[in-house]
């Protein structure tokens, strides 16, 4: 159960309301390998397998908070890009798709597209009284900036679904630097989310409220988030690496009756061994 | 006419006398050169040199790649050693009046170096070794880069 938690922090609660972005950071793997902007361009792709340890301060949904904070699962990490279009799933930015459209000497544009994921009866036993909320397609405009071992980046998503329609933002700052084979990076972002999105994921309307789920409305949100990670190669194909998270989220978020408790401050840390194809 | 044949006769065997005494002085001047080769050779060292770790593993191609090695080398006469790397003209370290040495250092390089061990009477290179730099992630072996498994 934790690790389906985890799966659903990745998109729903990185976009959505906290952008922890240790959840979708969008550049992550990016500064972690200092790429630049002549790697946006190739064709080609990646794959790498693990097995890694996470740990969370936090228990997210209502009705999980005896699950065990920690746990162990499989890293897969693989991406695509062919003539402008790509694909990628990894630990470190979540699931996303596009096409990159334009680069310039520093600046990389993409059309991008990913997925809110929903969150229904599996994510909590508590939740079957209430309604589902369904997965959506986002699609918007991603910039990326390369300078030296930094990256900017600054996004916009529409989400598309039949019940609600919404924005979320992002603008992300990420700097890497090298002590000796160690490769260490720091994160910095900012994520807005619009109250369309938050209501429809975090809200309690009046058809399914009851005592334990009080009607609830959400505005619009900002939330803040940091990584601090290292990546340490062991062999020409083994890497280990680790990374710290810390996420400041909304109020919006934190006084939502799905949630487990109304903290706003959520701290995460990871390891993971990784085989490199 | 038979004049004329008894006169290409006698040169036919003047060309061959001439053909054979400059093989044999060819052979003679070769026989010489092989020993003075010879000779050299012997008072030329002959050692081995290793490094270890053989390899510095950096994340990033073109990263600088940083590994505490250790170079160790044994030379069959006593003489004057030098360690060089090809990237540099001075010496690294130098031993006098040895057979063998020890030399522990921080090596950093984004590239593969090559060490050698020069005799230095002769100034002659007696042995080298490689400092192998390889990396994970290649410019054309992430996010946009090949796969390896195809």
């Amino acid at each position: 159960m934790y690790l389906n938690n985890l799966k659903l922090l990745f998109p729903t609660f990185a976009l959505v309301c906290l952008s922890n972005a240790s959840l979708a950071s969008g550049i992550s793997r990016d500064v972690r390998e200092s790429a630049g902007i002549e790697q946006t361009e190739q064709n080609g792709g990646y794959f790498e397998l693990g097995v890694g340890i996470s740990s969370q301060n936090k228990i997210i949904f209502k009705g999980n908070e005896d699950e065990n904070k920690t746990g162990l699962g499989a890293r897969i990490n693989l991406g695509y890009q062919w003539n402008g279009l790509f694909v990628d799933l990894n630990d470190d930015d979540g699931f996303s798709f596009g096409y990159n459209a334009i680069n310039t000497e520093h600046w990389s544009y993409d059309l991008i597209g990913g997925r809110l994921l929903g969150i229904v009866k599996d994510n909590s036993d508590d939740f079957e009284v209430l309604r589902k909320r369904e997965s959506a397609a986002t699609f918007g405009v991603r910039a990326t900036g390369f300078y030296d071992n930094h990256i900017f980046q600054f996004e916009v998503r529409q989400a598309q679904h039949d019940d609600f329609d919404g924005t979320q933002a992002s603008i992300l700052a990420g700097t890497s630097w090298q002590y000796r084979n160690l490769n260490t990076h720091l994160i910095a972002g900012i994520h807005y989310s619009s109250s369309g999105i938050n209501d429809y994921y975090w809200g309690v309307n009046s058809e399914e409220a009851t005592s334990e789920f009080a009607e609830y409305q959400l505005d619009d949100s900002v939330s803040f988030s940091t990584e601090l990670g290292m990546t340490y190669p062991l062999s020409e194909s083994w890497i280990v690496k680790g990374k710290l998270n810390y996420a400041y989220g909304s109020e919006e978020f934190a006084n939502s009756p799905l949630r487990a408790d109304d903290s706003q401050h959520f701290v995460s840390a990871s390891a993971a061994i990784i085989y490199v194809f | 006419m038979t004049k004329i044949k008894l006169k290409n006769v006698k040169l036919k065997a003047l060309m061959g006398t001439l053909v054979l005494l400059g093989q044999c002085l060819v052979h003679q001047a070769s026989a010489e050169s092989l020993d003075e080769s010879s000779e050299s050779l012997s008072s030329q060292a002959s050692a081995e040199l290793s490094i270890s770790p053989e390899q510095c593993i950096a994340l990033h191609q073109g990263q600088v790649c940083y590994q505490n090695v250790i170079i160790e080398w044994h030379a069959d006469k006593m003489g004057d050693y030098c360690l060089f790397s090809k990237k540099l003209s001075r010496p690294i370290n130098c031993w006098k009046k040895s057979a063998s040495g020890k030399l522990a250092f921080d090596f950093q390089s984004a590239h593969s170096v090559v060490y050698q061990l020069r005799q230095m009477n002769d100034n002659l290179d007696v042995a080298t070794a490689e400092m192998t730099v390889a990396w994970v992630y290649g410019n054309k072996k992430r996010r946009r880069a090949s796969w390896r498994l195809f």
